[in-house]
């Protein structure tokens, strides 16, 4: 009960506009005044639980997604993208996906898709017949392909609450980021197939080979990187952490000295800007851990199983429950919230119907995609919209559309077919 | 009210001027500390023992000053929830005003909760396993940024008072 | 009679570890002697953070009861539990750490300054060094080897003295480290936990027996003294049935998954006496004078006159 009251508490706060950081303090408040314990003393919990080096590989993604918008990593490979998929229609949609893939496989978050792809590709786009609310739209969920695609510091936040190897995380996510890619494709596809394009160039094989060829060169540098990056970590020559150190230290230079777009002001600009992003989500985790800590001391997920498994005796609506809960969380919760409170919260429900934590590191993956995009608290949409300059309501509808058909399906298919998500860690050894 | 605000807007560019190359010193050393760590070790074979010590110590105090400066720029992670839902601008700024207050009474919390843990680190002296480097070096980081949340609140406060109270010549 | 709820934290093992198992016992024990008066609350490992967390939660009271490798952040005379080459066989071990045993009686002022009372030693064996693809018997063998190590002084500068890298890494993260090559293997663990965890990746079990692996069983000293002395009795009778069942346990125990390992694949290496006479050397030259620096010279002089000779 006391659990259910301050987490109702957490949203009606967040609705009314408290930052996530501060809602959380008072839901830690309401939880020791319910519980009878005192939160000084738990601070320590906070303090250890974040004084990590599984942690700190958060920082460092996100400085590396910066630095690569920053240093015009970004805009090669978004060329380059563009030259082998090819400009015309259905194409630059498809572009815009595949970069927001390939971008996902370097940095490891959403916002710094959002912002570099958004403001290198909307506007062409729209000079090739796409409306700017529909390329909002496309981006917003497009852009959730770099908490799928790893490196993602979703997967290392439930990692680290669910106390579970990232490794393995990553790799779970990898089967429904493809599917998402290829629904994404596959609704462009129909929707502008046969749409005029006024700006559309036909090449010549030869001068489209000869593109690809060029763009590809100029992007060798920032290609090399998810090679380092996850060669690195499944080739067993560093972990996820120090992987992302060397990604920062091999993008400055990159950015420097090969594309000649960063300077050290941009550089102390990014890393600023990384510190603010990360900050916010440590001070979030510090309270979200003291949280956690209280309902494992008052067995509330315990509790929470047990509740779970009276009402539904069925694992697949259990699952069902769980996704329709996942979503709705998802509506009026940032992401962080969502894996710091509720995945620990939920594990052990999990674990009881003999869904694998890793299973679940998947689940939660796909339902982020979705709950980022879903107002109220859609921070990712609210970006977009930004970027795009369009209005919130003009991208609701496209929105809503590549939830309901392209989002919603990939969650759907990972829940109840685990091989998709399964596949890789057992193929890597993560699980028997 | 201006007075406050402008005595707390001065107060800002010293922070600022303090906090930022601080930031970027420590983003840099935490990523360059890191790196040298994998090529001692995987290349060099030779690794540096005790090294994620001061790269976690570095670490948290980037952490608490990145969080900081998300507070000097009100961009601390925020449903704009009433901005979607209701256009009148009266209840708009009230509810911005009451966030406000409410954020204020939590890092008032906050900073009760992090002054305890400070003071349990310097009673008790706890160190790290291989430079003996003291704990509370780096637990002394959550009050710092508590301290200073207080400080950009109650900016916040006064702003959005204003800004409430004014609402009708607006 | 006033009524209680303890939390019982374990740092490592679950349910089904003979650690688990101990500390159901001891939670049976105090309930059942109380007539129920007193609960007891067992949190598992992983189930309420790492190492340093739990401690700090035991010292600070949140937790009141645990089971733990004594962490040395708080006091570096603690250190004294995980001297290496202290003891060089079962007989002296469990003379140093029994009841009345010289190690005893240095480690339980100590934990009082801290904060905690100190119910006696929990006993599991000689822990050994774990790896996959290679082994090492000596210390010119151990070269370019890594291997994980608990972050508690002076174990991590004990491996590198018997010429190893030690490697700090949380409990959580080894068996992705060793998967992906980040180490070789594990170290200073009995067998159990090596067989138990990472069975799949570590092909060797070298039993150099450097450390005499043995947990504390401690209350937060608050909640002690809060207890009237009929209480104070039921628990800390509890915990010495607990103890002294393991005394009597320990070595079957760790010969049980010496032997389960051996038939799991896991190839089970003693060294000779000489490369063993070679390890001690070298550590009690490199890693005592620093231990000395640490623990004072009253101390270790006192810890050199009861340390076993290697034969
Ligand atoms: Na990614
Ligand atoms: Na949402």
């Amino acid at each position: 009960m006391g659990a259910l009251l301050a987490i109702a508490a957490v949203v009606v706060l967040m609705m009314i506009g408290v930052p996530v950081v501060f809602s959380f303090a008072a839901m830690t408040l309401i939880l020791s005044i319910v519980y009878d314990v005192d939160v000084s003393s738990l601070m320590t919990t906070g303090f250890w639980s974040v004084n990590s080096l599984i942690l700190l590989a958060l920082p460092l993604f996100v400085m590396t997604g910066y630095l690569m918008q920053a240093g015009g990593l970004a805009s090669r490979l978004v060329n380059f993208v563009e030259a082998l998929v090819g400009k015309s229609r259905s194409g630059m949609g498809t572009s815009m996906v595949m970069a927001c893939g390939v971008f996902g496989a370097i940095s490891g978050t959403a916002s710094a898709a959002v912002a570099s792809i958004g403001t290198i590709m909307i506007g062409p786009m729209e000079k090739h017949g796409y409306k700017r609310e529909y390329t909002s739209a496309l981006l917003g969920i497009s852009s959730l392909l770099g908490l799928l695609i790893p490196p993602s510091i979703t997967m290392i936040l439930y990692a680290v609450v669910t106390r579970q190897s990232v490794a393995a995380c990553f790799l779970a996510t990898i089967g429904p980021g493809i599917l998402l890619i290829f629904m994404l494709c596959f609704m462009n596809w129909l929707k502008m197939r046969n749409h005029p394009d006024p700006a559309a160039e036909k090449l010549s094989f030869n001068s489209r080979m000869q593109n690809i060829g060029n763009t590809g060169w100029k992007a060798l540098p920032a290609l090399v990187l998810p090679v380092i990056i996850l060669g690195g970590i499944y080739g067993g020559v560093f972990t996820p952490t120090e992987a992302a150190a060397i990604a920062v230290v091999y993008s400055i230079p990159v950015g420097m000295f090969i594309y000649r777009e960063l300077n050290l002001k941009a550089m102390g600009r990014c890393f600023i800007e990384a510190a603010a992003t990360t900050g916010v989500i440590m001070v979030i985790l510090v309270f979200s851990f003291v949280a956690s800590r209280i309902f494992t001391f008052e067995r509330v997920p315990q509790e929470l199983t047990d509740v779970l498994m009276d009402l539904f005796k069925d694992k697949i609506m259990i699952l069902l429950v769980v996704n329709i809960f996942l979503i709705l969380l998802g509506m009026i919760m940032d992401d962080v919230s969502v894996v710091a409170i509720i995945s620990p919260l939920l594990l052990p429900v999990m674990v009881h119907i003999g869904v694998e934590p890793v299973h679940f590191a998947a689940i939660v993956g796909t339902s982020v995609v979705i709950g980022c995009n879903s107002p109220p608290m859609a921070p990712i949409l609210f970006m977009t919209c930004r970027i795009g300059n369009v209005g919130m309501s003009q991208v609701i509808k496209p929105a809503l559309s590549f939830m309901f058909f392209a989002a919603l399906p990939v969650m759907l298919v990972t829940t109840y077919w685990s091989p998709l998500a399964l596949y890789l860690p057992k193929l890597f050894g993560y699980i028997d | 009210m201006n007075g406050i605000l402008s005595l707390i807007s001065k107060l800002d560019v010293v922070i600022g001027i303090l906090i930022k190359p601080i930031v970027i010193i420590l983003s840099a050393s935490v990523a360059v500390m890191m790196a040298y760590g994998v090529i001692t070790r995987a290349i060099l074979d030779q690794p540096v023992f005790g090294l994620e010590e001061i790269v976690l110590m570095c670490a948290m105090w980037l952490y608490m000053f990145g969080a900081v400066l998300a507070s000097r720029e009100r961009s601390h992670l925020t449903a704009d929830f009433i901005q979607v839902v209701c256009k009148n601008t009266s209840v708009i700024k009230f509810f911005h005003l009451l966030a406000t207050m409410i954020s204020l009474a939590m890092a008032v919390m906050f900073s009760i909760w992090a002054y305890d843990l400070l003071d349990w680190a310097l009673r008790k002296g706890q160190s790290t396993t291989v430079f003996h480097l003291p704990w509370y070096i780096s637990q002394s980081s959550l009050f710092v940024a508590s301290v200073l949340f207080i400080f950009y609140l109650i900016r916040d406060f006064f702003e959005d008072l204003n800004s409430f109270l004014s609402r009708k010549t607006a | 009679d006033e009524s209680y709820k303890f939390n019982l934290a374990l740092e490592s093992g679950d349910r089904d570890s003979a650690s688990g198992k101990s500390m159901m016992m001891w939670k049976e024990l105090i309930e059942k002697n109380s007539d129920g008066r007193m609960k007891v609350n067992i949190f598992y490992q992983g189930e309420l953070g790492g190492q340093q967390e739990l401690f700090d939660q035991l010292v600070k009271g949140n937790i009141q009861m645990m089971l733990t490798w004594p962490q040395t952040s708080y006091d570096e005379r603690l250190a004294v539990n995980y001297i290496p080459y202290l003891t060089l066989g079962w007989d002296d071990a469990l003379k140093a750490y029994g009841e009345d045993g010289w190690l005893k009686n240095i480690l339980g002022p100590v934990y009082s300054d801290i904060g905690l009372h100190y119910f006696g030693p929990y006993p599991e064996g000689f822990g050994g060094i774990a790896t996959k693809g290679k082994y090492a018997t000596s210390f010119e063998a151990a070269e370019g080897m890594k291997v994980r190590s608990q972050p508690v002084f002076p174990l991590p500068q004990t491996m590198k003295a018997m010429g190893f890298q030690a490697v700090p890494i949380d409990w959580a993260e080894v068996y992705t480290a060793i998967q992906t090559g980040v180490v070789d293997g594990d170290s200073s663990n009995v067998i159990y936990w090596d067989y138990q965890y990472f069975r799949d990746q570590l092909d060797y079990f070298v039993h150099s027996k450097h450390n005499f692996s043995s947990y504390a069983l401690l209350m937060n000293n608050e909640t002690w003294e809060e207890l009237d002395a009929e209480d104070k009795q039921i628990v800390s009778d509890a915990a010495q049935a607990v103890i002294d069942k393991q005394f009597i346990d320990a070595k079957a125990e760790d010969e049980k998954w010496i032997k389960a390992a051996q038939d799991s694949g896991m190839e089970y290496i003693v060294p000779t006496t000489e490369e063993m006479a070679g390890w001690v050397k070298r550590v009690r030259a490199d890693v005592w004078p620093m231990a000395e620096e640490t623990l004072g010279k009253e101390l270790m002089d006192k810890i050199r006159e009861n340390a076993s000779v290697p034969q």
